[in-house]
């Protein structure tokens, strides 16, 4: 280390990540494959072609702005690889991607389907409680990533270095 | 194809950047560039069904409707700055 650990690049990279990562398990899952919801299907329910193509359409732009957040998160996480002063700990790394994620969902949660209420998460009976369900797993996911990125708090691990382990076997550093 | 969506293709790429929060340029070209595919490329591109959607896409809530499906991601993004801001204080 040429200077004090900054794991500000890593975290960043990590909640960028996570929120892309996150937003595509949403618009795969929850949009295409379960077709609970799409992006705007209780404003205009894709009962008709016409009504399914418009929500086609801004489920697109939904996977283009999780697309945007992935490649922003790559290249945070690229420039972190290249400074000396981030440490590569994998307890913060995660702990960013499940902070991202869980932070992720619940602001699309509160915004989405609280707020403006344009989708929930599986509409009909018991809508309310699948919400709350969905906020009360991004508050979880926060939790967890927070806990994380508390435990790696001390790693100061530097990239690429190779660590000897109880036996003198090589260990790679930060795994 | 109607006077409405040429007049949408030839604004996005200076509207959407703004509507993104400005800067990079990147992200802004990819979501621009995606909405002019969002308009070429349907299924059926000159079904009267894939007509009529395009024209409610980019009707009177277009802007309204674009701003829902950026915000969280542009909130997103604040949370990364101010993350990396506040690490570097504490360190």
């Amino acid at each position: 280390m040429t200077s004090s650990p900054h794991r500000g690049p890593l975290i960043a990279a990590g909640i960028l990540l996570g929120t892309g990562l996150g937003g595509f398990v949403d618009g795969i899952v929850l949009h295409q494959i379960l077709q609970w919801h799409n992006m705007l299907s209780s404003l205009r329910p894709p009962d008709d072609l016409v009504s399914m193509k418009v929500n086609m359409v801004w489920d697109g732009l939904f996977h283009a702005m999780t697309w945007i957040a992935t490649a922003a998160g790559l290249t945070k996480l690229w420039r972190a690889g290249q400074r000396p002063d981030v440490p590569w700990s994998t307890p913060t790394f995660v702990g960013s991607l499940l902070l991202g994620w869980g932070l992720f969902n619940t602001i699309e949660g509160l915004l989405d389907h609280q707020l403006l209420g344009v989708h929930h998460v599986h509409p009909g009976a018991g809508q309310l409680a699948w919400d709350l369900g969905f906020l009360a797993w991004g508050l979880l996911m926060i939790a967890g990533g927070w806990a994380a990125i508390r435990v790696g708090h001390s790693d100061a691990t530097p990239r690429g270095e190779v660590r000897r382990g109880a036996r003198g076997t090589p260990v790679r550093a930060g795994v | 194809m109607n006077r409405r969506i040429r007049a949408v293709r030839r604004t996005c790429p200076f509207v959407l950047p703004r509507l993104a929060g400005g800067p990079p340029l990147v992200p802004a070209l990819v979501l621009a560039t995606s909405m002019l595919g969002a308009s070429t490329s349907a299924a059926c591109p000159s079904c009267p069904a894939g007509r009529t959607a395009r024209e409610q896409v980019l009707g009177g809530d277009f802007a309204a409707n674009l701003a829902v499906a950026i915000a969280p991601f542009f909130a997103m993004g604040l949370v990364a700055r101010w993350a990396e801001r506040a690490a570097r204080r504490a360190r």
